[in-house]
C-alpha cells in the first residue's frame, strides 16, 4: 500500500519508486528503469537478499530518526541502496554504474504524498566500492548510492492530525 | 546605544582564535564518534571468536583542516573489511550475505553527544582556554589565545 501508514508502507513506497521510475525516453537516455530485465529485473530487496539471489541485485536500507523539532512528527535519515553484480567484468561494472544512474534519477527531486503523510528526497551521493578482498568474495562488484530522506509519516502524525 | 568594541588583539587575533575554536570543536566531535565506533567494534562482527583488535586500532582521525569555505574532520579506517561489513558483502566463510554496520549506528548514537562536545569545546576555546590534544579545553586554566 502506498503512503506512510506504517514503516513497511514507507519502505514499499520508496522501493516502488526506485524500481518503476523510468529515465527519460529521449536520447541519450533510453527510458530504462530498474524493473527492466536488462538491469535489476526488479531484484531490489529490503535489508537483505534471499539466499539464492540472482545477480545483479540490490539491497536497500532505511535509517530514520525524529528530533524534538516538529514535535517528533518529522523523521529524517538516510536511504542506502547497494547494487551488486558478478563476475567483475567491464560489462558488469558499466551496468552497475548505469543502474546507479537510474536509481539516482528515480529519486531525483522525489516526493510522494499518496495515502497521507509525505516522503521526499533532495540529495544523493554515490560511491563505487573498492574491490572486495577476504573475507568478502572478490568476484563481486558493488556501487553504493545514498539518499537523504525526509518523512512525515502518517503512522506518527495521525495521532495529532487524525 | 550599544557600541561595537574591537576584540582584544584586533580582528586578526579574533579570526585566529575563532579558527582554533572550530578546530577544537571538530576534534572533540571526532573523538566522540571515534569512541562510539570503537565500542561497536569491540565484540567483532560475528561470534567474537576472531577479534584481533586490528579493526579497533585502525580507527583514525584526520584533520581538522580547511576545505573550501569551511572546515572538515574525518574519522575513518584503512582496514578494508570494516567497509565490507558496513555495506554488506558475500562472505567466503559463512557463504552468506553478511551485513554488520558499526559506523552508522555509532554516528546515530553519538549525534547528540557530538553536538554537545562541539559546543563545549568551541565555547571554551573561543573564551581563550588552552586546548588539550584531544580537542578539549582545560577549564581550570585561562589565558589569551595567540
Amino acid at each position: 500500500m502506498a503512503g506512510s501508514n506504517s514503516t513497511v508502507d514507507v519502505l514499499e513506497t520508496i522501493r516502488s519508486a526506485l524500481v518503476n521510475t523510468a529515465m527519460p525516453a529521449t536520447p541519450p537516455w533510453l527510458g530504462e528503469k530498474l524493473a527492466d530485465a536488462g538491469l535489476l529485473g526488479g531484484r531490489l530487496y529490503i535489508i537483505r537478499p534471499p539466499e539464492d539471489a540472482v545477480y545483479p541485485y540490490a539491497v536497500m536500507r532505511l535509517n530514520l530518526a525524529t528530533s524534538g523539532t516538529y514535535n517528533g512528527e518529522r523523521a529524517t535519515g538516510v536511504l542506502e541502496v547497494v547494487l551488486y553484480d558478478r563476475p567483475v567484468t567491464e560489462v558488469n561494472l558499466k551496468r552497475l554504474e548505469q543502474m546507479a544512474d537510474v536509481a539516482q534519477g528515480a529519486l531525483f527531486a522525489y516526493s510522494d504524498a499518496s495515502g497521507g503523510g509525505l516522503i521526499f528526497s533532495r540529495q544523493s551521493a554515490r560511491q563505487t566500492l573498492p574491490p572486495f578482498i577476504d573475507p568478502a568474495d572478490a568476484n563481486l562488484a558493488a556501487v553504493r548510492v545514498t539518499f537523504d530522506i525526509t518523512v512525515w509519516p502518517r503512522v506518527l502524525t495521525r495521532y495529532v492530525h487524525p | 546605544m550599544a557600541q561595537w568594541k574591537r576584540p582584544p588583539g584586533g580582528i586578526d587575533a579574533f579570526k585566529s582564535r575563532l579558527e582554533r575554536a572550530i578546530y577544537a570543536g571538530l576534534t572533540a566531535q571526532a573523538n566522540a564518534l571515534r569512541n562510539a565506533w570503537k565500542r561497536n567494534l569491540r565484540g567483532g562482527f560475528t561470534s567474537g571468536d576472531f577479534v584481533t583488535g586490528r579493526a579497533i586500532n585502525s580507527i583514525r582521525i584526520a584533520g581538522p583542516e580547511r576545505q573550501g569555505a569551511g572546515f572538515m574532520v574525518r574519522v575513518g579506517t584503512d582496514v578494508k573489511y570494516v567497509l565490507f561489513w558496513e555495506v554488506g558483502h558475500l562472505n567466503l566463510f559463512s557463504r552468506r550475505y553478511e551485513h554488520v554496520p558499526t559506523l552508522a549506528p555509532a554516528l546515530e548514537e553519538s549525534l547528540e553527544v557530538m553536538r554537545q562536545r562541539f559546543r563545549a569545546a568551541f565555547t571554551r576555546a573561543l573564551a581563550g582556554s588552552p586546548i588539550t590534544p584531544d580537542g578539549d579545553t582545560e577549564p581550570g586554566l585561562s589565558g589569551t589565545a595567540g
